[in-house]
């Protein structure tokens, strides 16, 4: 038992005297820095109106508070507060506001849900069954190399920051579930260690809509809805993203082929 | 001496809470706990953003087992801030067999019963927009 150090000169510093504290913990720091000043710079730069328009779009107003609601630096009723003090018209904010309430949303569901946090909410609207799906991450993934280059640029922004806009997770998650046929456990537990917002119900019950074991329907997506959103950030060129270079209708027959069936 | 240990857990990693802080009879700890975070498998950048916010923060970082350090310390009560956290939540219940706990409540965003069991987002919503675009969600002044 001892007294941790709580001075440093630099950040550099403080990277290495974390290293020393887990020698075991893998990867680099993130450029995105904690505490609650940075907290408190995020909040003051909130554009919440123009939040609703450009919310999914790469290079949107998010707010990037998620790290810190989630290691309580702020609570989401102070997040509320300050969004609804300088906005009188409800309409302006709703999308913003609604968007926290989807965090506590997922929040109370796990608290009186904790089984299933790692166990599907419904069956996948698929067409398989969960036995259909892979239990473990491929290398190509884990490493940002499965050569789909969109998918390979926000995986390495994964990796590398540990925060990826939300319209990307969707895409990661929804290329990992359907385009590669691997459960949805997987890619959350691997989520979880790298986000600097890990957070077991957002994030699993996210994966879990995403899945379709707790939505009506599987999220898919292709080339042309991440050249829209993400142009200019990742790489869209088609000859490098060729399996997501389809449209929707093809797409849904290439990855649910029973379904086809049964409708038919 | 302090009579009260404030734990400011991984999840509760502000100063401001409703409980008085004015007075000398407490201390605030965080508890950098190996066992627990390599347990959550937390990256490198993960552990370094929490000990990056810890620096901001009026409070002692002790290295060493949570049960281990609460029961070197010679206060009787543990103040700690609650949390749905289900890893945490089992945490704190051991802390209550060898110390007394006192939690603190967090403001709701809005006012929903807690034992609320809907299965889609918008039956949920259109309960909790009725008080989520009010200050507090119209619990306090
Ligand atoms: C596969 C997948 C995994 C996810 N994992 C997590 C996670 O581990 N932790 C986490 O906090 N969020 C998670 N989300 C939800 C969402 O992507 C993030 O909360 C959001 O991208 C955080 O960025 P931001 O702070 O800039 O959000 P903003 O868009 O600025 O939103 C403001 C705040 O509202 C909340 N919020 C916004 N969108 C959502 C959402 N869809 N669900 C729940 N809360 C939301 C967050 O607290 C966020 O900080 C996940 C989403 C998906 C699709």
């Amino acid at each position: 038992m001892s007294i941790l150090e709580r001075h440093f000169d630099n950040r550099d510093d403080l990277v290495s005297y974390v290293k020393q504290l887990a020698p075991w913990a893998e990867g680099n720091a993130s450029e995105i820095r904690g505490g609650r000043l940075e907290c408190e710079k995020r909040i003051s730069s909130l554009d919440a109106v123009r939040y609703g328009k450009t919310r999914n779009y790469g290079n949107g107003s998010v707010s990037m508070l998620s790290p810190f609601i989630h290691h309580g630096v702020i609570t989401l009723n102070e997040v509320r507060n300050y969004v609804i003090q300088g906005n009188d018209s409800h309409k302006s904010i709703e999308s913003f506001i609604r968007e926290l309430g989807w965090r506590d949303f997922w929040a109370r569901f796990a608290e009186n849900n904790e089984y299933f946090l790692w166990n599907d909410v419904e069956h996948y609207k698929t067409g398989y069954a969960s036995d259909h799906y892979q239990e473990k991450l491929p290398e190509d993934i884990l490493e940002g190399d499965t050569g789909v280059a969109c998918i390979d640029g926000f995986i390495s922004e994964l990796l590398k920051t540990g925060y990826v806009h939300n319209h990307a997770r969707m895409y990661i998650a929804s290329y990992i579930v359907h385009f590669r046929g691997i459960k949805w456990q997987v890619g959350a537990r691997w989520f979880l260690s790298h986000l600097l917002d890990g957070d077991i119900a957002s994030n699993n019950f996210s994966w879990q809509w995403i899945a379709s074991t707790f939505s009506n329907k599987p999220y898919i997506f292709n080339l042309e809805n991440v050249h829209k959103f993400f142009n200019g950030i990742v790489n869209t060129t088609p000859s490098k993203n060729s399996v997501l270079n389809a449209s929707y209708q093809t797409l849904q027959k290439r990855l649910f082929p029973n379904l086809e069936i049964q409708d038919g | 001496m302090a009579e009260k240990i404030l734990l400011l857990h991984e999840k509760a990693l502000r100063y401001r809470f409703d409980f008085d802080q004015t007075s000398n009879d407490f201390k605030a700890i965080h508890i950098w706990d190996d066992a627990y975070y390599r347990m959550q498998r937390y990256s490198f950048k993960r552990l370094v953003f929490i000990y990056e916010t810890l620096l901001e923060l009026p409070l002692e970082i002790i290295h060493g087992n949570t049960l281990d350090v609460l029961k070197a310390q010679n206060v009787e009560q543990i103040v700690i801030p609650q949390t749905g956290d289900q890893a945490l939540t089992n945490l704190f219940k051991e802390i209550e067999k060898i110390k007394t706990v006192q939690y603190l409540s967090e403001t709701p965003f809005v006012p929903i019963d807690r034992t609320f069991q809907f299965k889609r987002f918008f039956k949920y919503w259109n309960q909790a927009k009725k008080t989520a675009f009010l200050n507090n969600g119209n619990l306090c002044a």
